[in-house]
C-alpha cells in the first residue's frame, strides 16, 4: 500500500518538474526562469524525502537538508545579481 | 654508541634555521654567533671524535625507516676527522674573512643562514655512516650551494651560475642516488661500515659496474671533473668567502671524499683505475689549460682548482696506498693554500676594485704584504721547496712511478707504457707552474695597471685568515712530522682500511720524484715565459664545442621545444580541450569494445539477478531523464547567459535523483552542495565578465559538435551498462576487514584518503599547494603594481 502511495507521489512529483521545466524553457522574462528552477528544487526535496521513506532509510536526509539550505541562497544571489548586477558589496 | 656525534651536523643546522629572524644582530654580532657555534661544534666534534685519533672509528646510530634501509647512522674515523678539521676550521676563518669583506647592508642573516646550512650539510655527508643518509646530506649542499651562489640576486650572473650548478649537481646526485640504491639493494645493506667489511663480495657482483658507474657521475659531478667541470668557473659570480669556503675547500672535495669512502670496496676493480685515473688526469690537464686563458683572477683560480681536484681524484684512482696517501696529504695542502689564494683575490679585489689582470699589475707597491702571502700560497701550488704542496708533489711524481704502481689494478699499464703516468703528472705540474707564475707576477709585479681605486693594505681583520693559512702552509712543510703527520696517518689508514705509518719529510733524497720536480717547475716558468705576451690578453676560444657551450645549447633547446609544443595544444579554447580529452576517451573505449572485453557483447552473461540500483519507479526516471536532457539542451542552444546558467543548474540538481537511483547517497549529497555553489560562483564572475551573448556559431560546427556529444552520450552509457551487467563484487569488504587492525582507524573513508590511498592524496596536497604558492605569487604581484 505504502509503496503505490510513494509511486504516485513520486511520479506526480517527476511530472511537476517536467513542467517547471517547461517554464525554464518558455519563460518570457529571467524571473520566470528563476522561479522555475527554485521551483524545481523544492521539488526534489519533496522527491528525495518521499524516496527516503519508499526506501526505509534516512540516507538522503542530509542531503535534503544540504539542498534545502543552499537552493535559497543561490535563487537570492541570481536575484541580486539581476536587480544589481553584483552579489557581493 | 656515542649519540652525542648527531650535535655535530645538527648544531649548524638549527643555528642556520635562527638566524633569518636574527637580524638585530647586526654585521658584527651575526659571525660572532656563527663562529661561536662553529667553533663550540668544532671543540664537541674534537671531543666525541678522541678515539678516531688512534684508529678506532666512533659510530652512532638512530632507526629511522629501517623497512627501507635508511637510519640515522653517523660514523667518525680518520678520513671524516680530516674532513670535520677542514669543514670547521677553514669555516670559522671564512665567516672571519666574511665580516670584512661584505658589506653591512648586504641581507647578512641570509648569507649567514644559507652558510650556516651549508656547514651543517657538509659535516653530514662526512659523518654519515649510512649511504642514503649521506645522499640526503649531498643534496642539501647543492641545495645551499645554490642560495650562497645567487646570493647577490639582481646579477643575472650570478643567476644563471648558481642555476648551472644547482642543475649540474642535481642531475649529478640523482646518478648518485640510483647507484647507491642499486649497490644497496644488491648487497642488501646501505650501512658503510658493513659494505666495506664486504668489499671482495660486493666487487663480484654483476650490477657492480652500473652501481659504480652512477655513483662515480655523482662524484665528478659535484668535484667539478671533465665533463661536468664548467659550472666551477659560473660559480665564480658568488663572494668570494663562499668561493673560498665552497668552491675550494668544501663542497667540492665532496666527490672526492665519496670515493675515499668507497676506495676500500672499490679500488681493485679495473673500471675504478680506468675511469678514475682517466677522467682525474684529463681534468687536470683540461684545468691547467684553463688557467691560462682567463683574465679574471677568480676565474683563473676555478680553474687551478678544478685542475688540482683532476690530481686528487686521479691519485685516489691509481689504487695503491702511495697514491691514497699523496691524496689524502693533498686535500690538505690544496685546502690550504686555495682557500687563502680566494681570500687573497677578494682582497685584492676590494681594495684594487677589479680582479681583471688588464687592471692590474705592480701592486706590490701598494700591498707589500699580500704580495708576501700570495707567493707563499702561490708557491705552495706549484710544488715548491719547503711548503707544504712540494711534499705532496712528491708523493703524487712517486705514485705515478712504475716501481709503485707494482701492486696495482694498472699494473699492466705499468708495465706497458711505464712512461705514461709519469708524463701526465709532469705536464700537469707544468701547467701549475705557469699558471702560479701569471697569477702572481701578474697581479703584483710588472707596469702598474689603471685600478679602479686606489688600493691600500686591507683591514688586519680580513688578512687575518690568509695569514693563518700561509703559516698553516709554511709550517707543514718545515715540520710535518709534528703536525701533519699523525693526522693524515689516521686519514689515510681510514682510506685503505689497514694502517698506513708515513714518513713526511722535505729531504728524500736525490730520487726520480726530485727530478721530476726540477722539470716540472723548470718547464712551467718557460713556458710562462714564452706566453707573457699574452698574460694580459685572453686567449681565442679553442675549437668546437666546450661543454659549457653544450650544456647552454641543452637548456635552452630544451625551453624553447618544450614552449612550442605546449603553445601547439594550449590554445585557450575551452573547445579544444573538451575534444581533445573525450576524444581520447573515446578512442580507449572504442578500443576496448572492439576487443570484446565488453560482457553483454560477445557472450551473454545474462543480467545478474539483483543490481546494485534503487527501485525507483520507471514512470518518474523516465520523465526526470527527459527533463534533463531537455535542460541540457537549453543550456546548450540558448545564446543569452541566463537561461544557460539557470538550466546548467537544474540539470546538476536532477543528476541528484540519478545518483539516487544508482544508490549513491553520499554523491547525491557532494552533487547537490557543489552544484549550488558553482552556481553561485558563476554569477559572482559574471558580474566581470563583458556583457555580450555568444556569437552564432557555423551550422556545420554545430552538427559536429552535436554528433560528438552524442556519441560520447552513448558510450558513457554503454559503459556503465557493461559495468552494471558484471557479476558485482564490492572492493569494500577488503577495506573494512583491513582498516581497524592494518591502518589503526575506524572510519573507513577516513582511512581510505590517508592510508590506503595516501600517495594519490599527497598529489592532491602538492597540486593545492602550487595553487596556492600560485595565488600568493599573483596577489603579491597585483600589491606590488597597484
Amino acid at each position: 500500500m505504502l509503496a503505490t502511495v510513494t509511486s504516485i507521489v513520486m511520479f506526480g512529483l517527476a511530472l511537476s518538474m517536467a513542467l517547471c521545466a517547461y517554464r525554464l524553457f518558455r519563460g518570457p522574462a529571467v524571473v520566470d526562469r528563476l522561479l522555475a528552477v527554485d521551483t524545481i528544487s523544492t521539488n526534489l526535496l519533496a522527491f528525495l524525502i518521499v524516496l527516503s521513506i519508499d526506501q526505509r532509510t534516512d540516507v538522503y536526509l542530509d542531503s535534503v537538508i544540504v539542498l534545502a539550505l543552499l537552493a535559497f541562497v543561490a535563487t537570492v544571489a541570481i536575484a541580486k545579481a539581476l536587480v544589481w548586477g553584483r552579489i557581493i558589496d | 654508541m656515542r649519540l652525542s656525534l648527531l650535535v655535530i651536523p645538527i648544531l649548524p643546522m638549527i643555528l642556520a634555521g635562527l638566524l633569518p629572524s636574527a637580524g638585530r644582530l647586526g654585521h658584527r654580532g651575526l659571525p660572532l654567533v656563527c663562529g661561536a657555534v662553529a667553533s663550540v661544534t668544532l671543540l664537541l666534534a674534537l671531543r666525541v671524535a678522541a678515539p678516531a685519533f688512534s684508529g678506532h672509528a666512533v659510530t652512532a646510530t638512530i632507526p629511522w625507516a629501517p623497512a627501507t634501509g635508511l637510519n640515522l647512522t653517523f660514523l667518525v674515523d680518520g678520513l671524516s676527522l680530516l674532513f670535520l678539521l677542514l669543514i670547521l676550521g677553514i669555516g670559522l676563518l671564512v665567516i672571519a674573512f666574511a665580516r670584512f669583506y661584505l658589506s653591512p647592508d648586504e641581507n647578512l642573516p641570509r648569507f649567514y643562514a644559507s652558510l650556516m646550512l651549508f656547514m651543517a650539510a657538509m659535516l653530514g655527508v662526512v659523518t654519515a655512516g649510512n649511504l642514503l643518509l649521506l645522499v640526503v646530506f649531498w643534496e642539501l649542499t647543492s641545495i645551499s650551494s645554490f642560495l650562497l651562489i645567487g646570493f647577490w640576486d639582481r646579477d643575472p650572473a650570478a643567476r644563471s651560475g648558481a642555476y648551472q650548478s644547482l642543475i649540474v649537481t642535481g642531475i649529478g646526485g640523482l646518478a648518485l642516488l640510483a647507484g647507491v640504491l642499486v649497490l644497496g639493494g644488491a648487497a642488501g645493506t646501505f650501512d658503510i661500515v658493513a659494505l666495506a667489511a664486504r668489499g671482495a663480495e660486493i666487487r663480484a657482483l654483476p650490477e657492480m659496474p652500473v652501481a659504480l658507474g652512477l655513483i662515480l657521475v655523482g662524484a665528478f659531478t659535484k668535484s667539478a671533473q671533465v665533463p661536468f667541470h664548467f659550472w666551477l668557473p659560473s660559480a665564480m659570480a658568488a663572494p668570494t668567502p663562499v668561493s673560498a669556503y665552497l668552491h675550494s675547500a668544501t663542497m667540492v672535495k665532496a666527490g672526492i671524499f665519496l670515493l675515499a669512502r668507497l676506495w676500500t670496496i672499490f679500488a681493485a676493480t679495473e673500471l675504478w683505475f680506468y675511469a678514475v685515473t682517466g677522467f682525474g688526469a684529463a681534468t687536470m690537464l683540461v684545468g691547467g689549460w684553463g688557467a691560462l686563458r682567463h683574465t679574471d683572477l677568480k676565474r683563473l683560480l676555478a680553474y687551478s682548482t678544478i685542475s688540482q681536484l683532476g690530481l686528487i681524484t686521479m691519485l685516489y684512482g691509481l689504487g695503491t696506498r702511495e697514491a691514497a696517501l699523496a691524496a689524502t696529504f693533498h686535500i690538505l695542502n690544496h685546502a690550504s693554500f686555495k682557500a687563502a689564494l680566494f681570500m687573497s683575490a677578494g682582497i685584492i679585489d676590494h681594495e684594487a676594485g677589479t680582479r681583471d689582470f688588464a687592471q692590474l699589475g705592480g701592486l706590490r707597491r701598494h700591498l707589500p704584504r699580500m704580495t708576501i702571502l700570495v707567493g707563499i700560497a702561490a708557491a705552495s701550488m706549484a710544488g715548491i721547496p719547503p711548503l707544504n704542496g712540494f711534499m705532496s708533489k712528491e708523493l703524487f711524481y712517486e705514485a705515478t712511478l712504475p716501481a709503485h704502481m707494482a701492486d696495482s689494478i694498472g699494473a699492466s699499464l705499468g708495465a706497458s707504457w711505464p712512461w705514461l703516468l709519469p708524463v701526465v703528472a709532469v705536464l700537469g705540474s707544468t701547467l701549475t707552474m705557469a699558471y702560479c707564475l701569471r697569477l702572481v707576477i701578474g697581479t703584483f709585479f710588472g707596469p702598474e695597471g689603471p685600478y679602479p681605486q686606489h688600493p691600500h693594505e686591507p683591514p688586519a681583520g680580513m688578512r687575518a685568515p690568509v695569514e693563518l693559512l700561509a703559516t698553516f702552509c709554511v709550517a707543514v712543510g718545515f715540520l710535518p712530522g709534528l703536525i701533519a703527520e699523525p693526522l693524515i696517518a689516521t686519514a689515510t689508514s681510514a682510506v685503505v682500511g689497514a694502517h698506513v705509518h708515513p714518513h713526511l719529510a722535505l729531504w728524500h733524497g736525490l730520487n726520480p720524484a726530485l727530478l721530476m720536480t726540477l722539470i716540472g717547475l723548470s718547464a712551467g716558468a718557460a713556458l710562462y715565459a714564452a706566453r707573457r705576451g699574452s698574460a694580459r690578453r685572453a686567449l681565442p676560444p679553442r675549437l668546437g664545442r666546450t661543454a659549457g657551450e653544450l650544456y647552454d645549447v641543452a637548456i635552452h633547446g630544451m625551453m624553447d621545444s618544450a614552449r612550442a609544443l605546449t603553445s601547439r595544444y594550449q590554445t585557450g579554447r575551452l573547445r579544444t580541450y573538451i575534444l581533445t580529452i573525450l576524444g581520447l576517451l573515446l578512442v580507449l573505449a572504442g578500443w576496448h569494445a572492439w576487443h570484446a572485453s565488453w560482457p553483454g557483447a560477445g557472450g551473454a552473461a545474462p543480467l545478474p539477478a539483483r543490481m546494485p540500483m534503487t527501485a525507483v519507479p520507471r514512470g518518474a526516471m523516465v520523465i526526470t531523464v527527459l527533463t534533463i536532457a531537455g535542460a541540457a539542451s537549453v543550456c546548450a542552444l540558448y545564446r543569452h547567459r541566463w537561461p544557460s546558467i539557470l538550466a546548467l543548474g537544474l540539470v546538476g540538481a536532477l543528476v541528484a535523483i540519478y545518483f539516487a537511483w544508482m544508490s549513491a547517497p553520499d554523491l547525491v549529497l557532494t552533487q547537490l552542495l557543489v552544484e549550488s555553489v558553482t552556481t553561485i560562483l558563476v554569477v559572482l564572475v559574471l558580474y566581470f565578465l563583458p556583457r555580450k551573448t555568444r556569437d552564432r556559431e557555423p551550422r556545420l560546427r554545430l552538427i559536429l559538435d552535436g554528433a560528438f556529444a552524442l556519441l560520447v552520450g552513448v558510450s558513457a552509457s554503454a559503459v556503465i551498462y557493461a559495468i552494471l551487467r558484471r557479476p558485482f563484487e564490492s572492493i569494500s569488504s577488503y577495506h573494512i576487514a583491513n582498516s581497524l587492525e592494518g591502518a589503526g582507524g575506524g572510519n573507513v573513508v577516513n582511512v581510505i584518503l590517508v592510508d590506503f590511498r595516501g600517495y594519490d592524496t599527497l598529489g592532491e596536497i602538492t597540486v593545492l599547494s602550487i595553487a596556492a604558492i600560485g595565488v600568493l605569487a599573483l596577489v603579491q604581484a597585483g600589491r606590488r603594481t597597484t
